[in-house]
């Protein structure tokens, strides 16, 4: 990732958040409060899978915690785990085409959003697993993929500049 | 050969941060699960959800505007000729209205709410919701009042037409209040026609359940429910709402009631932060402890029957929740 490519990842964390406090809380549907600190972590994993760095989703997902309610930790190391994990994921069965990486985009969220309640299960919610699925887990994935959908196209225009490195370069930003 | 030993040392040093941060996130986990509501990480939370409370409120002005840009976007699919016709007679009229309106709405839940401190001779703080929860997880509200004005955490919150939640954290210009639907909520209560005693806890459907009641009391639809005061969680003799479905009858242990809840989470605007009121202060309890179902530490009941014991000690022995 050159300084330009930082920059620009820098920038549409910084607006990821601003829309996480701003915007989110304002467009729930049916109590499913869109994460776009996660949907943008993962679609720069998905986009930039072989130098996806670990460090911003570390911080964004602190961010997602600190100014929310959940356990602080909680959002980091599921954001840490899940780029590091689709980067991987990505770089292995990117074929080229737009179904995969959204595909890869879709589970990643439902994954990550299903893990989150079991974490704040296990620091104590007291919630049946089924209702954290039906009523949290699945309308919360399904709305991060459609922030996703909507953000993967900006960051590949704005973010990503193909060609600028060479392949197979992992960076730690 | 040079360029692979270069990827091979950033590979590995990447797989090292990888195990740096996951081992630094589930410490801190760890540590905010330990801790009490008073530790160091709940309160850098605070200070990061006072810190944001600022532009938790221009969210709001922006969720008026997208409001706003909705119905003109309902007026621009009208018919052209009638828009046409009724735009200008009507524009100003439209303004002033819709001003009025807007004064008498305030109006109206402003009375309420005074109609509400009145009744429950309440001294409290009024405060407006100025933010609402940033994730799925939390029904919380921020609203505009904070320790400048006397809130502190473990303060019972009222809506106009009761309890809906308490605060957990406050900053000098803000306070974050957890609702009661919210499923780590739990507040002592007390059926005002049986007496009988429980505890009222959020869920993620939004629904609120009256668990831990005797299962030999006959409880109804539309028995009023209290809050009991019990493990000094909320403050005493305040409306939570009224049962409005019994699942299962007495003696069946597996028994489900649902309270209806006071107020949704986007229906209110205004609310009191309860100092005290007279039915607590008559009691002698006052609202310290955190309500939080989860566990933790502080909060007891002080009551000789074993279901009121239960049900204070379960609503209040919060604190180190969420």
């Amino acid at each position: 990732m050159d300084n330009g490519e930082r920059i620009a990842a820098g920038v549409g964390a910084a607006m990821a958040v601003l829309l996480q406090v701003v915007v989110a809380p304002h467009i729930a549907l049916f109590a499913a409060v869109p994460n776009f600190m996660l949907a943008y972590a993962l679609v720069i994993a998905v986009t930039r899978a072989q130098s996806c760095g670990l460090v911003m989703p570390f911080v964004l997902g602190l961010l997602f915690d600190l100014i929310g309610g959940g356990p602080v930790g909680a959002c980091a190391l599921l954001l840490v785990l899940a780029t590091f994990l689709l980067s991987r994921a990505s770089a292995l069965v990117d074929n080229g085409t737009l179904f995969m990486p959204l595909a890869m985009l879709l589970v990643s969220s439902l994954a990550v959003e299903l893990l989150y309640g079991v974490l704040l299960m296990a620091c104590g919610m007291d919630v049946s697993p089924l209702q954290a699925l039906v009523y949290r887990g699945l309308p919360c994935a399904l709305y991060d993929a459609v922030i996703g959908l909507v953000m993967f196209p900006l960051v590949v225009r704005f973010v990503v500049r193909r060609g600028t490195q060479q392949p197979g370069t992992p960076t730690i930003l | 050969m040079a360029l692979n030993f270069q990827d091979r040392g950033s590979a590995s040093a990447t797989r090292v941060l990888l195990v740096v941060l996951v081992v630094v996130s589930i410490a801190c986990m760890t540590v905010y699960a330990r801790e009490g509501a008073g530790g160091p990480l709940h309160a850098v939370q605070s200070a990061f959800a006072g810190a944001a409370a600022p532009f938790k409120a221009a969210g709001t002005a922006v969720g008026a505007a997208g409001e706003g840009a909705a119905e003109a976007m309902a007026d621009a699919t009208a018919s052209e000729e009638t828009l046409t016709a009724l735009r200008e007679r009507n524009a100003e009229l439209t303004e002033l209205v819709t001003q009025a309106e807007e004064y008498r709405l305030e109006a109206e839940r402003l009375s309420g709410l005074l109609e509400l401190k009145s009744k429950y001779q309440v001294d409290g703080v009024s405060g407006r919701v100025i933010g609402r929860s940033t994730d799925a997880w939390n029904q919380r509200v921020t609203i505009d009042v904070g320790t400048s004005d006397g809130v502190e955490p473990g303060l019972t919150v009222m809506g106009p037409a009761g309890v809906v939640g308490q605060v957990v954290s406050a900053s000098p210009g803000s306070a974050e209040v957890r609702l009661l639907t919210d499923p780590q909520s739990g507040a002592a209560a007390v059926v005002q026609s049986s007496r009988a005693e429980g505890v009222v806890r959020g869920s993620l459907a939004g629904l609120l359940y009256l668990e831990n009641v005797d299962a030999d009391v006959t409880l109804s639809v539309g028995d009023v429910v209290l809050t009991s005061g019990l493990g000094g969680s909320y403050t005493r003799g305040l409306l939570i709402g009224t049962i409005v479905r019994v699942d299962g009858n007495a003696n069946d242990g597996t028994r489900r009631v649902i309270v209806s809840p006071n107020e949704q989470a986007t229906s209110f605007e205004e609310v009191i932060v309860v100092k005290s009121a007279a039915a607590d202060s008559a009691s002698g309890s006052s609202g310290g402890g955190s309500g939080d179902a989860g566990s933790g530490s502080g909060g007891s009941a002080s009551s000789s029957s074993s279901s009121a014991g239960s049900a204070g000690s379960a609503a209040g022995n919060g604190g180190g929740g969420q």
